[in-house]
């Protein structure tokens, strides 16, 4: 690469253009939770994006170990790569554990399928937040952004402390417990992992020109 | 014709000028290294134009300096002075301390031509020494405005970053420029002023001394000094660049290392949670003052000897 083509084509910036690659995968990932809920199919096509993932972000970390980024800005660059990469694996463990065991009881399962379809409803405008976040480079856009992807994780931490409660409240099997419990945790490391994404991503703008 | 002593002189003032030049690259190239913006070999490049450019069109003006020093030429004091300036600067290079050239030379030269007698221009020495004391105090304080100056929320983060590039490049061509006129640019008065060959001469031991010292360019920035972001390193570079080549228009030998390592603190300084180890501080300190007395005396004593002997 030339010395222009190096100046004028920032690392920093083809890294994160990569990384929005990652956030469409997860974006997919979440949708095909949604359509096929309990679903075999759904978890062998989300595995298949987990993978996917994984691949790109091994490419992505290799780009930047390669030498395109600054050297103090490395480490929250590779953080940020990880931390999306986390919002796909979540999904995919929310689907694992949805096909790995049904609560017999149907009231209670519907329910909390429906407070989980909830939680993924926040998953999918905080990753279409994110789709958006990663495409600003304007400060104010930027703290904007950042902002609603973290409301909307505390919205989710409600619906969680909700179906933890309801947890306890009903009569249920230790596995119906336990199941439940799970999926309210393995959903909300879904919007955990799009707020963290959200403040790298934020950190790293900020630090770049200072 | 040169006598031994001229030969001597510029046997290792060909030496120091490849040891400054490859020391200083860290100062000159090491943040658009470290920063990925250029490689390695170019960040070299980049210095060693600017060393050259600096030392062919600025250098001459440091007679000004060497005269007012050294006002008689005699090779013997001048050998004297050189190898006083030269003997502190490896030894403080091999124990690894930032010590300035200019600063141990134009001590030297001070303490050889005492021994010697000569009519030293005292209002250019009490004017270096006030450069020498302003100047790192003034860079300080600059830097560290500018740096810890509220920046406005950015429209364009990705622009911004490439104009910082794109100013960082020149900046530290320009470093390195000032560098070459003045410290290299003093060296060579010293030694060789008005004379094309040696100005050759000094321009391949400047050559030779960048690409051999190359691999010092990114572990001095990371290990050895402050690692700065791009605003700090912008101002920290424009400041020193400013400085010393105000120093150079007035024949003044002004040492980079001081007012870019002043600087450097400066921005430093400027980061709220930044902490730095006043520890080194004092030893950096220590060096220069120590380096510049040690100078005098060793330049005193040598010219003495040599003019008893």
């Amino acid at each position: 690469m030339g010395i222009l083509e190096r100046i004028f084509e920032s690392g920093e910036q083809r890294v994160i253009g990569n990384c929005q690659e990652i956030i469409t995968i997860a974006g997919s990932a979440n949708k095909l939770l949604m359509k096929g809920f309990h679903s075999e199919s759904a978890l062998q096509k989300i595995h298949l994006l987990e993978r996917q993932s994984d691949r790109k972000v091994f490419s992505i970390v290799t780009t930047i170990s390669a030498g395109s980024i600054a050297p103090n800005a490395i480490d929250n660059f590779i953080a940020l790569v990880k931390k999306e990469d986390d919002i796909v694996d979540s999904i995919y463990n929310l689907c694992r554990e949805m096909c790995r065991y049904r609560i017999e009881e149907d009231k209670i399962e519907d329910t909390v399928d429906s407070k989980i379809m909830d939680l993924l409803g926040l998953a999918t405008t905080a990753i279409g937040q994110l789709k958006i976040l990663f495409k600003e480079d304007d400060e104010r856009n930027i703290s904007r952004y950042r902002h609603k992807v973290a409301d909307i994780e505390e919205d989710g931490d409600i619906i969680k402390d909700w179906l933890l409660s309801y947890a306890y409240k009903k009569k249920m099997d230790f596995k119906s417990f336990n199941h439940t419990i799970e999926l309210a945790h393995k959903a909300d490391d879904i919007l955990d992992s799009c707020r963290s994404t959200a403040d790298y991503f934020t950190n790293i703008m900020f630090s770049l020109t200072t | 014709m040169l006598d031994y002593y001229a030969l001597f002189a510029l046997l290792i003032s060909l030496g120091l000028a490849a040891l400054v030049a490859g020391n200083n690259l860290f100062s000159c190239s090491g943040v658009i290294v470290a920063g990925g913006i250029v490689k390695r070999k170019t960040g070299v490049v980049v210095a060693l134009i600017g060393y050259l450019l600096g030392l062919l069109l600025q250098g001459g003006m440091l007679h000004i300096g060497v005269y007012a020093l050294l006002p008689v030429h005699d090779s013997m004091i001048l050998f004297a002075g050189i190898l006083a300036a030269g003997a502190v600067f490896v030894v403080s290079h091999l124990l690894k301390a930032p010590q300035s050239l200019s600063l141990v030379l134009a001590s030297a030269f001070v303490g050889a031509g005492l021994a010697a007698g000569y009519a030293i221009d005292m209002t250019f020495l009490y004017l270096m020494i006030a450069a020498w004391i302003m100047a790192p105090v003034v860079s300080l304080l600059v830097v560290f405005f500018i740096a810890s100056s509220q920046k406005e929320k950015k429209k364009d983060i990705w622009r911004s970053l490439k104009i910082a590039k794109v100013l960082l490049i020149v900046t530290s061509f320009l470093m390195a420029y000032t560098l070459g006129a003045n410290t290299l640019g003093f060296l060579y008065s010293s030694v060789g002023y008005g004379s094309v060959t040696i100005l050759l001469l000094f321009m391949a031991a400047i050559a030779v001394g960048s690409f051999a010292f190359s691999g010092r360019i990114i572990r001095n920035v990371e290990e050895e000094v402050m690692p700065v972001k791009y605003k700090g390193a912008l101002a920290t570079q424009l400041v020193s660049t400013v400085l010393v080549e105000a120093a150079t228009f007035l024949g003044i030998p002004l040492s980079n290392t001081q007012v870019f390592t002043t600087s450097l603190l400066g921005s430093g300084l400027s980061y709220k949670t930044r902490i730095i180890d006043p520890k080194a501080l004092k030893v950096i300190l220590l060096t220069w003052i120590l380096g510049a007395l040690a100078c005098l005396a060793m330049g005193y004593v040598i010219a003495y000897a040599l003019i008893l002997a």
